[in-house]
């Protein structure tokens, strides 16, 4: 795999930091962190990241506001989002789907599977 | 086959001379002797005066002549006078000319009145007249004949007689017929005797099956049996007569074509055959036909003729009585069958005829019962004076139509009855006809349906559901309270309410769709729709709907539905809750997972910082996650009920120590102060939920209270409750947070959980275990200077009615000094399990505080203890007046030591001591218990006694 940029987005410490660490051993991919929807925008935009892992649940601007507003950036619109949700709903996966973002992942994902998910979702060798 | 004999005259005929001769016509007689009278009288005068004025002039004329001689003189004189006289006499024989023509007018004046006299008399009386005047005829004209044309006359006057005889007995017997038959036999008699015929029959017409049919026969044949009994239209002389509706007359028989049977005419020698048809109008009611043995004479025929007319008005007027006879037959019978009460009455009310049923309905057995009484009499007593009332209305108006009333019978037994009355004429003024209908069974069903309408609708009304009925066109035909209550209408309201006015704009097209459904006779069930209240309110409703179709056609839409509102709406705080409960349970999972996930894949073996910061990661997560599912389960406990409270008399000092000590680590870590002011005073509560609800808002307050800061629990007894207050110096809550920080996973900051360690639930616990306790909480807070929380509790009732209670030696309560939460636990549970109330204090500061707020009857005191330690805090309490009274008794590993009498005792931790410690300890009693050698319960035991005598001792319970 090609060293790929990828932001995430959680208001999880932990689960930033398990992420992060997951994949950069595993993806080999630099990481970005951002705690909040509007720390990850502006993150977003300044970093122009090749890919978002985004939070669905967050206190202020949940996962879909902040996504609605990467949209509306012309300089982040066309960063691929995946969604990381608690949420196992078919009705909330769908409505996440008809967002348009590229994906959905589950929480708790399986941190050895992680990047191999979003190479999958984003169609990265 | 017999010669028919002349019969003597009729009884009738020589009843009609006699009456004659008996001067029956009276007035007749009497205008013609009086018109005779006056004109004899007439002549007479005439004669007298005329003789008078002849005898007159004679003498004038003899006087003249013999006075002729003498004086010549007086001759032109007498000529004079004597032609006076011719002209006298000549006057005198006109006057007696004029006077007989004038009497001669009277005699006929006299005739032509007796004539007219005749001519008026009905018919029986007319044939007597007609037999009366023909004798008078025959004696008048025999007076103008000779002796042959006398006898010629007499013979025609005699025949006259006769046939004027045959008309007036027919007319008799026609007259006093009581049935057709008989009347028709009886003319067929007098036909036979009167003209002197040999056979004389009448039959009348079957109009329907077109056929004569034999009513009488008299003469020689009197069976009604036989050939001619039954004679069609057209056949025989008899059938051709009437089909015709001409009469067939001959003297001939023997040569007529129109005799059926010439032999029989010649071998009974008949010769003469007159055949009427009976006519009414047109129409032909049937024929008289007579066989005679000599010829009928014009004069005969002319009589048959006049009884032939009789004979159809009279089967006209008997058919027209049978047909008015069946038609009341069958209007008897009718009225008898219908059970239909019918009444005839006059205008005052009374009975004049009536029905056998409504005799039975009037309570009678017999209609000469109620014959000539009064309806109001068997009219039930309320209705009285309106059926008097209805009788004259109808009478006024000519009806009354559905008058229900009640009759009632001798047993009091009351009969409801309709009445329909119309008033008909009758002979000398109207009558009311009454139809009366006996209605209890129409009653009764009325009533049961009135009974199950009102059940229906008191269903429906008390229904919770909301039941509605809306016409086709969309109209509110009825609705239910809970519909109008729920929807905010009132019930002058709903008639003018179209569907389109409460449903929700969104939800037209679906309910539209639902109706047609429904009117193709589908059934549609949990229907979802929402509706607008009047005040704009929605109210989601789900239900079913039906429609009541009327020859097919749609007529009323019916429809229950249930108020969802509040179900959906907490369906959906559920579903936001299971979400929510979902994102917390999964979010330390998540890290755990992955964390872990990590370290087992040996992705970090090189990396062992990485791999210790993943485990310690897994681990505060665990934490975190064991902290959540505790409050969750509690949570969920509490407020299902599962929890049940154990409710007593707690002191409000010892609980808010409990929760005190349950965080002074917390806040010795943070560096905050604590303080207590507690109350004196008890609560009825379960004690380990207060002290969970006060730890709980403690511990919130020294998370957020930055260090050095101080951290207040205060409790003030007022009005029947405990108000506690916990207070600090944070940051504050913001206004728009006040109003949920009490909800679940409801947090100031969503960092609070990760930095705080909170589950966003504590807050949510508090209110269920006070709401449990039937006390309120809140909170007050200003962004920057900090939050109170407050809550209340129900004082425990003895305490409300003895808010100071020193006085009472119970309960007692003992304060119990020891740094060591798990000893002071431990002796607490042991004293209260005795009935003491027990104050904890985990530092001799926080002792002298409570014992100076509190006043415990003794105190427990540790001597080793952090700070201030046990000799310092007894010294302490000996010095303020407040707590220099108060017992101690010495907790301690340590050995007593000599104390200038201020320790009541001395009780030893059951742990062993060194026999150098016991040495020193002198003061008062002293008990030594060595570890190994002392069980819990003779700890107890030497400790519980103790301090009984210590607070039951005299003066205030306190050792002197």
């Amino acid at each position: 795999m090609s060293t790929k940029r990828i932001l995430v987005i959680d208001d999880e410490d932990d689960i930033r930091e398990v992420a992060k660490l997951s994949l950069e051993m595993l993806g080999g991919w630099e990481v970005l962190l951002a705690r909040s929807g509007a720390e990850g925008l502006a993150t977003a935009e300044a970093e122009t990241p090749d890919t978002i892992l985004l939070d669905v649940m967050m206190p202020e601007m949940d996962g879909p506001s902040t996504f609605l507003k990467l949209q509306e950036n012309p300089a982040t619109q066309k960063i691929p989002v995946i969604f990381m949700t608690a949420k196992m709903q078919a009705a909330d996966q769908r409505r996440f789907k008809n967002l348009g973002v590229t994906s959905v992942i589950t929480k708790p994902f399986d941190p050895v599977q992680l990047a191999s998910q979003v190479s999958a979702a984003l169609g990265w060798d | 086959m017999g010669v028919a004999t002349r019969r003597p005259r009729s009884p009738c005929h020589s009843r009609v001379l006699t009456r004659w001769g008996a001067g029956m016509l009276v007035p007749t007689r009497t205008k013609i002797n009086i018109g005779f009278g006056l004109a004899l009288t007439l002549l007479a005068v005439i004669s007298v005066f005329t003789y008078r004025e002849m005898v007159r002039s004679m003498q004038a004329v003899r006087w003249t002549e013999r006075t002729h001689e003498t004086q010549e003189e007086q001759r032109t004189l007498l000529i004079e006078r004597a032609a006076k006289s011719q002209e006298s006499a000549r006057k005198a024989v006109m006057i007696a000319a004029v006077g007989s023509s004038l009497a001669l007018l009277m005699i006929l004046a006299s005739l032509l009145i007796f004539s007219i006299s005749i001519s008026r008399r009905q018919q029986a009386e007319n044939a007597t007249a007609l037999k009366d005047s023909a004798s008078y005829l025959l004696l008048s004209r025999s007076t103008k004949f000779d002796i042959n044309e006398r006898k010629q006359a007499e013979a025609e006057m005699a025949e006259r007689h006769r046939l004027a005889t045959l008309v007036a007995d027919a007319g008799v017997a026609l007259s006093g017929a009581e049935s057709l038959r008989q009347g028709l036999q009886q003319c067929a008699e007098i036909l036979v005797r009167d003209i002197n015929a040999a056979l004389a029959r009448i039959w009348t017409i079957n109009e329907p099956d077109k056929v004569l049919e034999l009513q009488a026969s008299a003469g020689m044949y009197t069976h009604l049996e036989g050939g001619h009994a039954r004679v069609p239209l057209g056949q025989f002389e008899i059938g051709r007569i009437a089909e015709s509706g001409e009469p067939h007359l001959t003297n001939t028989v023997e040569q007529d074509s129109w005799v059926g049977d010439p032999e029989w005419a010649r071998r009974e020698g008949m010769v003469a055959f007159a055949g009427y048809p009976l006519r009414v109008g047109e129409n032909v009611v049937g024929v008289v036909a007579a066989f005679a043995r000599q010829p009928l004479t014009p004069t005969t025929l002319q009589a048959f003729a006049s009884v032939a007319h009789n004979l159809a008005q009279f089967i006209k007027r008997k058919r027209a009585e049978e047909t008015l006879r069946e038609s009341e037959e069958k209007y008897r019978a009718l009225i008898e069958t219908t059970g239909t009460g019918y009444v005839i009455l006059d205008t005052q009310g009374r009975v004049v005829d009536a029905n056998e049923e409504y005799v039975w309905l009037s309570g009678h057995r017999a209609l000469q019962e109620i014959l000539g009484r009064r309806v109001t009499e068997w009219t039930a007593q309320h209705d009285r004076a309106r059926n008097a009332e209805a009788v004259r209305r109808c009478a006024e108006l000519g009806f009354v139509r559905d008058l229900e009333i009640e009759y009632v019978d001798g047993d009091g037994k009351c009969t409801p009855i309709e009445v329909d009355a119309t008033v008909v004429p009758a002979a000398g003024g109207v009558r009311i006809v009454g139809l009366c209908r006996d209605i209890t069974e129409r009653k009764r069903v009325h009533q049961a349906l009135q009974e199950s309408e009102e059940r229906y609708r008191d269903l429906a009304e008390n229904a919770a559901e909301l039941i509605q009925s809306v016409s086709a066109e969309g109209r509110f035909l009825y609705v239910n309270r809970a519909w109008r209550e729920t929807l905010g209408y009132s019930i002058e309201e709903v008639p003018r309410l179209n569907m389109r006015d409460v449903i929700a704009a969104e939800h037209l097209p679906q309910c539209q769709e639902v109706f047609a459904k429904v009117r193709r006779g589908e059934a549609a069930n949990d229907v979802e729709a929402v509706f607008v209240a009047k005040t704009g309110k929605r109210v989601a409703v789900r239900g079913s709907v039906n429609c009541r179709l009327v020859d097919g056609r749609h007529d009323v839409t019916n429809a229950i539905f249930r108020d969802v509102t509040a179900r959906l709406e907490i369906e959906r705080m559920k579903d936001e809750f299971v979400s929510t409960v979902s994102h917390e349970l999964r979010t330390p999972l998540t890290s755990i997972r992955g964390a872990l996930g990590l370290l087992t894949a040996g992705v970090l073996s090189a990396e062992p910082a990485k791999a210790r910061r993943m485990l310690e990661i897994a681990m505060a997560n665990t934490d975190r996650l064991i902290r959540l599912i505790n409050d969750i389960l509690d949570i969920e406990r509490i407020e299902s009920g599962r929890v049940k409270l154990e409710k007593r008399s707690c002191p409000a000092a010892s609980l808010m120590v409990q929760a005190m000590d349950s965080v002074r680590e917390l806040a010795n870590r943070a560096g905050v102060k604590l303080e207590l002011f507690p109350a004196y005073g008890s609560v009825l509560a379960d004690p380990d939920r207060v002290v969970q609800t006060l730890t709980n808002l403690i511990d919130n307050a020294i998370k957020f209270s930055p260090p050095s800061s101080t951290v207040t629990a205060k409790a003030t007894p007022r009005r029947g409750e405990m108000l506690f207050e916990v207070s600090d110096h944070g940051r504050g809550i913001p206004a728009d947070k006040l109003g949920v920080i009490f909800e679940r996973f409801q947090q100031v900051d969503a960092s609070d959980e990760r930095e705080k360690g909170g589950t966003g639930l504590g807050l949510a616990i508090c209110r269920s275990i006070v709401d449990q306790h039937g006390g309120r909480i809140w909170v007050e807070s200003e962004v920057g200077q900090g939050s109170s929380f407050y809550f209340t509790l129900p004082l425990f009732q003895e305490q409300v009615e003895t808010p100071f209670p020193e006085a009472s030696p119970s309960p007692r309560t003992i304060l119990i000094c020891d740094d060591e939460p798990s000893i002071r636990d431990l002796v607490k549970t042991l004293l209260e399990r005795h009935g003491f109330r027990v104050l904890g204090a985990g530092s001799g500061t926080e002792a002298i505080r409570q014992a100076a707020t509190c006043q415990p009857d003794a105190i427990l005191l540790d001597l080793v203890m952090p700070g201030m330690d046990g000799w310092e805090t007894l010294a302490a309490l000996r010095d303020r007046p407040v707590t220099s009274e108060i017992p101690v008794v010495v907790f301690s590993v340590l050995p007593p030591r000599e104390i200038d009498g201020v320790v009541a005792g001395w009780v030893q931790k059951p742990q062993e001591i060194s026999a150098a410690e016991r040495e020193k300890l002198k003061l008062g009693e002293t008990v030594f218990l060595t570890k190994g050698e002392t069980s819990p319960a003779e700890f107890e035991k030497r400790l519980i006694g103790l301090l009984e005598r210590l607070t039951y001792g005299p003066a205030g319970g306190r050792p002197q």
